[in-house]
């Protein structure tokens, strides 16, 4: 949690524009939605305490509103503010939120990262921008 | 130096011929011209098309003879008539929720009506405090109006109104005693006991105790329907006079709302309610007059400040009042009157809250979190929490009056249904509103939400539909299911929730649950019409 805490100070103090990225490492803890595979769109979600669900969607209706994709390996990836899903909690995601505000977030797919892929040296990872949502009571 | 005039007399001739044209002018104008043509202004508000069409008509109002009546062999309640004066300066203008136009007129008559129970004999404080009015139903396709009469029996002092903070559909929270309704002619109808502001029973009168069975005062072995001895006083106020005449010896027979036969819950309606004395007159000829359906006394929902001063809430919380349910459940007002039962704000909630109901001092919150996690969503889910959360309110509300709600004709039954199965499970601890809600409500939910969607955000609700043809979701277009679905978000838990998630299907078809996740992922896409 300290890590998260100093990771915060650091995206707040000193890096307010450079997108942030989450690393999605407990691929089994993540359900894809089944949108057309036939389209680029993307979306997980996962339980989560107090807000039920957390979803990351890839996804939208209108091209003008169309999200972004970069291709970048592990070491460049470390260069910007990442996460580890799994490290993450209600707070911490609530955070992300509100810091997508000004902020892109992109994801690591967990199938890529959950895969062999992740010790090939120098492979490249294709990361998708999101939308944080989360749930809610009602 | 003061002016100097040369030639005074020649400026006291055009003085005095000054004086003389103006005087002229003003005598010959003040004398009648009979012959000339007079020009009047027509009074056009609205209330003046209802007196003129009562003055027009007020003789055709009264129910046809049928032979008999209180002071003959009718089992029937009809009170002495007397001509209608109403105060045209003092009136309330409203809708009834099916969308009929309604006048509330005082009525200027010093005579009025009191029942008088061995329980209150005062008849003289009830008749100072009892309001008096006239409706006047506009009939939906026919020029004309439909009078009834409306009386308000308060309990207590503390229940006193004026003409102004009480009306048929605007009966506050705080209020408490009888409000019965007569046709024109005095023909009883119908009446309700109303508790701090909610309907707790009806009633009807007959001439003789109902039943041999039922004796007076005598509780029912039903529990719910009590019979009572009424005497019908006629209190006539004169200047300091006050004439007090008994009429008849009737037998008011109350039951409590939900004991009441399920057959007569149906729809609401007070209609429901006027009981084996009724009969619907009329219908037929222009002329004649028939008691109008009036649906029950209905609250209101105060929007707070907080909502009404932020423009994006303000803008989904009238596109959702618009929609025809809504409006039959609730009335939103931004006027803070003693009238208000509920209220709806915005609020900081705990974390993982999208909105929340609570009863504070009898008066139902729906608050809608004004964190950023839930208003960052798009209008249109926003809009399915309100109603979510009105679903709540009236769910309490239906509770209070034992069971009566426009929602569901069978809620006890069914409220009570989806109590019972939670029995013997694991759930005890599941929310029954949401429980009911998922087993009755889904449906009328998600029609109305897409009513909203596609009246109130067109555009939003056009480019969703083209989407989900597009990629194949909904090769027809968007239907209900899909705001069913929506629903069932705030549903997750409950057993109807489990239950949908367990049924499993092979590839292709697509399980209810994916379904559920698919169509809540695609409504994040939607947008803000109301601005961010």
């Amino acid at each position: 949690m300290w890590k998260l805490v100093i990771l915060y100070i650091f995206l707040n103090v000193f890096n307010t524009d450079s997108p942030i990225i989450i690393i999605i490492d407990d691929c089994k803890n993540w359900r894809e939605v089944k949108l057309n595979p036939n389209s680029e769109k993307y979306a997980i979600i996962k339980d989560i305490p107090i807000f039920h669900t957390v979803s990351l969607s890839h996804n939208w209706l209108n091209d003008e509103n169309q999200l972004l994709r970069k291709t970048l390996s592990l070491v460049e990836i470390k260069k910007f503010s990442s996460f580890y899903s799994s490290e993450l909690g209600p707070n911490n995601w609530n955070k992300l939120l509100e810091y997508s505000k000004t902020r892109k977030i992109f994801i690591l797919k967990p199938i890529d990262f959950c895969s062999q892929k992740r010790f090939l040296f120098n492979t490249k990872f294709e990361l998708l921008e999101v939308n944080i949502h989360l749930g809610g009571d009602e | 130096m003061p002016p100097y005039y040369k030639n005074l007399s020649r400026f006291g001739f055009l003085a005095f011929l000054a004086f003389f044209m103006t005087m002229n002018l003003l005598l010959t104008s003040c004398v009648d011209e009979p012959e000339a043509p007079k020009i009047e202004l027509a009074d056009r508000t609205p209330v003046a098309k209802v007196k003129a069409w009562f003055e027009e008509n007020k003789t055709k109002l009264r129910l046809p003879e049928r032979g008999s009546n209180l002071r003959t062999e009718s089992q029937e309640l009809i009170l002495p008539f007397f001509e209608k004066e109403p105060d045209w300066d003092k009136f309330h203008h409203y809708y009834f929720p099916d969308g009929r136009e309604v006048f509330e007129i005082s009525l200027e008559n010093t005579q009025k009506f009191v029942p008088s129970t061995s329980s209150d004999p005062d008849q003289e404080s009830l008749a100072k405090r009892m309001i008096q009015n006239i409706l006047f139903v506009k009939h939906p396709t026919e020029n004309r109006f439909d009078p009834l009469i409306v009386r308000y029996y308060p309990d207590e002092e503390t229940s006193k109104r004026d003409f102004k903070e009480i009306n048929y559909q605007m009966i506050d929270e705080k209020w408490s005693g009888w409000i019965d309704l007569f046709s024109y002619d005095e023909h009883y109808l119908v009446g309700f006991q109303i508790e701090k502001g909610q309907i707790t029973k009806s009633r009807t009168f007959k001439k003789s105790s109902p039943s041999g069975k039922v004796g007076i005062g005598f509780e029912n072995k039903d529990v719910r329907c009590k019979i009572m001895e009424t005497v019908w006083i006629n209190v006539s106020v004169a200047g300091s006079t006050i004439t007090i005449t008994s009429l008849d010896t009737t037998y008011s027979q109350s039951c409590s709302i939900g004991g009441l036969d399920s057959s007569t819950l149906n729809s609401g309606t007070a209609s429901n309610y006027y009981g084996d004395g009724y009969t619907p007159w009329g219908g037929g000829s222009t002329d004649s007059y028939y008691v109008p359906d009036v649906p029950l006394p209905k609250l209101t929902i105060y929007i707070d400040i907080s909502i009404s001063s932020d423009p994006r809430l303000s803008c989904i919380v009238d596109k959702l009042s618009m929609a025809g349910f809504v409006n039959k459940i609730a009335d939103f007002t931004k006027t803070k009157d003693i009238s208000q039962n509920s209220i709806i704000k915005l609020n900081p909630l705990t974390q993982g809250v999208n909105g929340q109901t609570t009863i504070k001092n009898g008066i139902y919150e729906i608050t809608i979190n004004s964190e950023f996690s839930s208003l960052n969503r798009p209008d249109i889910l926003i809009a399915r929490t309100i109603l979510h959360e009105l679903m709540h309110a009236e769910i309490l509300l239906a509770l209070k009056r034992n069971g009566e709600t426009i929602i569901d004709s069978e809620f006890t039954s069914n409220f009570d249904k989806s109590i019972n199965i939670l029995y013997g499970t694991s759930n005890m601890a599941s929310d029954q509103h949401h429980k009911y809600m998922a087993e009755n409500l889904l449906l009328t939910m998600g029609s109305t939400l897409m009513e909203i969607h596609k009246n109130s955000f067109p555009e939003d609700y056009n480019k969703l539909n083209n989407y989900v043809k597009a990629q194949g979701y909904y090769p027809k277009g968007v239907s209900v299911d899909f705001y069913i679905n929506l629903f069932w978000q705030g549903l997750e838990g409950t057993l109807a929730f489990n239950q949908m998630k367990s049924i499993t299907t092979n590839p292709p078809i697509i399980s209810l649950y994916d379904r559920f996740i698919l169509d809540g992922e695609i409504a994040k896409t939607l947008t803000k019409p109301c601005g961010n």
